[in-house]
């Protein structure tokens, strides 16, 4: 701060008038005093002025001369070891004295008053070389002196997150040159993954992610050229897993089916050709014989067993 | 396996669809196997002269084994009762013709009295029944057997009949109708 003080001389400051004192008549004795004190003082500088070498041109004997010197030294010396016993007297007394009249003063004072009514901390600060400040400002020092913890602990973080635009300053980030910074191994290293994997929800990751885009991205034919299709047909049970296949299809029950499908068939082609032969020869003979109406071959009333009528519902002929 | 396969080819575009069963022909889309036209319903109708001839073809048949079982069973009952005078025996036409008759009569008799079908009409999808499709009774049964061995060509009225009846049903009121499970009455398949 020393050396922050301005280089010309400081501005008139405007000062209030002194207020008037209260004019008290002194008392006479004290007059008489202090003039009297004022003669001896101008007597003494007086006499002060008178030269040396007046005092050596007087016509004194040598002796007169002598002893008038001791004389003067030991008054002199006297007057040496008064003033040193006034002065310790002096001392004690202001030692005694300043305090208790400081305190006085002040306890009479309101001196936030008188510095904000009389001092123009504004153009004050306006003066101020803040720059030079805080180049000679010792963080280093002030920050050893900070307890970061404790402050951490009274900080209510999430009121501050709510406040702070994190997309705004993510927007303003120029991620590259910090990402040059960072040495990802190191972090790597010191990461306790099982820890974070701990954490994390994996089943809602999982139910978040969009799988679609990235199967498209994957090279299935790739990853099926490298497969080795030995390996798992060797590991698998093929052999049960063929007889498993066989009981479920039931292949031999399918295959006794097919076998009596085929007879059935036949059997079937073999009824619907005679029937077929049958109206063939009814037609040709009905030409023959010059009939028009054909035949009636349904029989007369309801037939037994399982004969459909001739509309197909089973066994019930027309009346 | 095909049916995902199927809907993966059919939710494909039309070039990838064409291009991908060209890669992968079991991915093709299925085309069902042709249905047959439905057939007129015969079952119920009175059968005529064709299905009967060969039903009655079949039962011939079924005669013939029985009598050559009966030959084998006649021969092997000599042989076993003389073996060194043993000669395959030689029975006259007449008579064969005439165990052929009793044979075939006993035959038609029991079955068409039983469950109105002989082996011929079975195969045939044939059903001895009465008038109205009834089942015959033992008596008329006999009878219609008895009639149709001693004369068979009865059978050829068939032709010009307009209810399709020989000469034995004429006469005894009886009729012979297709009758065999249709697949379709029921949706279950009776061979």
């Amino acid at each position: 701060m020393t050396g922050a003080e301005p280089a010309g001389p400081l501005p008139a400051v405007a000062r209030p008038a002194p207020a008037a004192l209260p004019t008290v008549p002194p008392p006479a004795g004290a007059d008489l005093a202090i003039g009297l004190a004022a003669l001896a003082v101008a007597a003494t500088r007086a006499a002060g002025r008178l030269p040396r070498t007046a005092w050596a041109r007087l016509p004194l004997p040598a002796a007169v001369r002598r002893a008038a010197r001791q004389a003067g030294q030991a008054v002199a010396a006297h007057g040496t070891v008064e003033r040193g016993v006034a002065v310790a007297q002096l001392r004690r007394l202001a030692d005694a004295l300043v305090p208790r009249v400081v305190e006085a003063v002040l306890t009479r004072i309101d001196v936030a008053d008188l510095v904000r009514a009389h001092v123009d901390l504004d153009r004050i600060a306006a003066r101020l070389d803040v720059d030079r400040v805080v180049v000679r400002v010792d963080l280093d020092a002030i920050l050893d002196r900070l307890d970061l913890d404790a402050i951490a602990a009274r900080l209510d973080l999430d009121a501050v997150i709510d406040r702070v635009d994190v997309d705004r300053i993510a927007a303003r980030l120029d991620l590259e040159p910090i990402l040059a910074r960072v040495d990802v191994d190191a972090i790597a290293t010191r990461l306790d993954l099982d820890a974070v994997i701990d954490r994390v929800d994996v089943d809602r990751i999982a139910g978040r992610l969009d799988l679609e885009p990235i199967l498209a991205r994957v090279d299935v034919d790739a990853i099926a050229t490298r497969l080795d299709l030995d390996a798992i047909v060797e590991r698998l049970d093929v052999v049960g897993l063929t007889r498993y296949v066989l009981d479920q299809i039931d292949l031999s029950g399918l295959i006794r089916a097919s076998t009596g499908s085929i007879s059935s068939d036949v059997v079937r082609g073999v009824r619907s050709q005679g029937a077929d032969a049958d109206r063939a020869v009814e037609r040709m003979v009905d030409r023959l014989l010059l009939r028009h109406h054909g035949r009636h071959s349904t029989n007369d009333g309801p037939a037994g067993g399982t004969a459909p009528g001739p509309d197909g519902a089973p066994g019930r002929g027309r009346p | 396996m095909a049916a995902p396969d199927r809907e993966r080819a059919g939710g494909l575009p039309d070039g990838s669809r064409a291009a991908a069963t060209a890669r992968y022909p079991w991915r093709a889309p299925h085309t069902p196997a042709p249905v047959p036209a439905a057939r007129p319903v015969v079952q119920g109708r009175r059968a005529g002269l064709v299905t009967r001839l060969l039903a009655n073809a079949l039962d011939a048949g079924v005669v013939v084994l029985l009598l050559a079982a009966g030959y084998v069973a006649v021969a092997a009952g000599r042989f076993l009762l003389d073996p060194v005078a043993f000669r395959f025996p030689v029975p006259p036409p007449s008579l064969l013709l005439l165990l052929g008759g009793v044979v075939l009569f006993v035959y038609f008799a029991l079955a068409w009295g039983g469950g109105g079908r002989t082996y011929g009409d079975e195969v045939l999808g044939l059903r001895v029944g009465g008038a109205r499709g009834e089942q015959l009774r033992r008596p008329r049964a006999t009878l219609r057997a008895a009639l149709c061995v001693a004369f068979p060509i009865g059978l050829l009225w068939v032709l010009v009949s307009r209810r399709n009846h020989s000469i034995q049903d004429a006469v005894l009121r009886t009729s012979v109708v297709y009758d065999w499970p249709s697949p379709d009455a029921d949706g279950v398949h009776r061979p």
